[in-house]
C-alpha cells in the first residue's frame, strides 16, 4: 500500500492548528490499523472518474478524505463539512 | 504494543470531567433560556448566553480532540463511551444554539455578535448528521475531488502523511 497527499495539503493543514497534533497521530494509526474503530475509515458511496473515495475521522468534527488508485491512497482534503454545506 | 492503562485512565477521567463541564454549561444555558424565554429578550439578555454557549462549544472541541488522541482512541470501549457522551452533549448544544440564534435575530442583534456561535453550531450539526451519501450530493466536494485527481494525474502529489 502506498499513501501520498495532494501537493496543496500543507495549505489546508496550516489553517487547522488546533488539530495538527491529533491528525498526525490519526495518520500513524491509519498506517498501522486502517480498520481501527475510532478512525471510521470507510469507502463512500461516491466515485470520481471511476475511483473510489474514502473518509477517515480525525475527530468527530474533522475528517480527512482520499481516493484510491490501485494500491495508492491519495489524501486530498482535511477539514469540517462546513466546506460543503451550511445550516446556520 | 504496550498500553499504559494508568495514563489512559487518567486522561479518560480528565476528558470525562471536560465533557461533564461542557454538559453542565450547556444545561445551565438551557435553564437560563427556559427561565428567561417568556419575556422580551434584549441584547443584554442574549449576549451572555451566546458567550456561555461559545465557551461550551470550545470545551466540547477540546474534549473531542482529546478522546481521538492515541491514549484514549486505542481503547475501544472507553472511546465509544466517551464519543457517545460527547455527541449527546453536542446535540444539546446545537439545539440550544439554533434557538439562541433565532432569539438574537428577533432582537435585531448584529450578525457579528452570533456568527461565531453559528459557525460552531454548523460544524457540529454537520459532524453529527453528515453521511457518506452527502458527499455525493455536494458539488463543492465533487469539484475538490475532480481537481485533486487532475493534480494526481499530473504528478502533483507528495509523501508526508497528515503532517505539515
Amino acid at each position: 500500500m502506498r499513501s501520498v497527499r495532494r501537493r496543496d495539503w500543507r495549505r489546508h493543514f496550516t489553517r487547522l492548528p488546533q488539530i495538527q497534533e491529533v491528525a498526525k497521530e490519526r495518520y500513524e494509526l491509519w498506517l498501522r490499523d486502517p480498520s481501527a474503530k475510532s478512525l471510521a475509515f470507510k469507502q463512500m458511496h461516491y466515485r470520481e472518474k471511476g475511483l473510489p473515495c474514502y473518509e477517515a475521522a480525525i475527530t468527530s468534527k474533522y475528517r480527512a478524505v482520499c481516493f484510491k488508485d490501485e494500491d495508492t491512497y491519495v489524501w486530498h482534503w482535511i477539514g469540517t463539512h462546513n466546506t460543503f454545506d451550511r445550516r446556520f | 504494543m504496550v498500553v499504559d492503562r494508568t495514563a489512559g485512565t487518567q486522561v479518560a477521567d480528565g476528558v470525562a470531567e471536560s465533557i461533564l463541564s461542557a454538559q453542565a454549561a450547556g444545561q445551565g444555558t438551557l435553564t437560563k433560556i427556559v427561565v428567561d424565554w417568556p419575556r422580551e429578550a434584549g441584547h443584554d439578555d442574549v449576549e451572555p448566553l451566546i458567550a456561555d454557549l461559545v465557551a461550551s462549544f470550545e470545551r466540547l472541541d477540546a474534549a473531542d480532540i482529546t478522546i481521538h488522541g492515541a491514549a484514549i482512541s486505542q481503547n475501544e470501549a472507553t472511546f465509544e463511551h466517551l464519543e457517545a457522551s460527547l455527541k449527546l452533549i453536542a446535540r444539546y448544544l446545537v439545539d440550544i444554539a439554533g434557538r439562541l440564534i433565532v432569539v438574537a435575530k428577533r432582537a435585531d442583534m448584529p450578525e457579528d455578535t452570533y456568527s461565531a456561535l453559528a459557525e460552531q453550531a454548523n460544524d457540529w450539526s454537520l459532524a453529527l448528521d453528515w453521511t457518506h451519501e452527502d458527499y455525493a450530493k455536494s458539488e463543492v466536494f465533487q469539484r475538490i475531488t475532480a481537481d485533486a485527481m487532475d493534480d494526481y494525474e499530473a504528478g502533483a502529489v507528495e509523501e508526508g502523511g497528515f503532517g505539515p
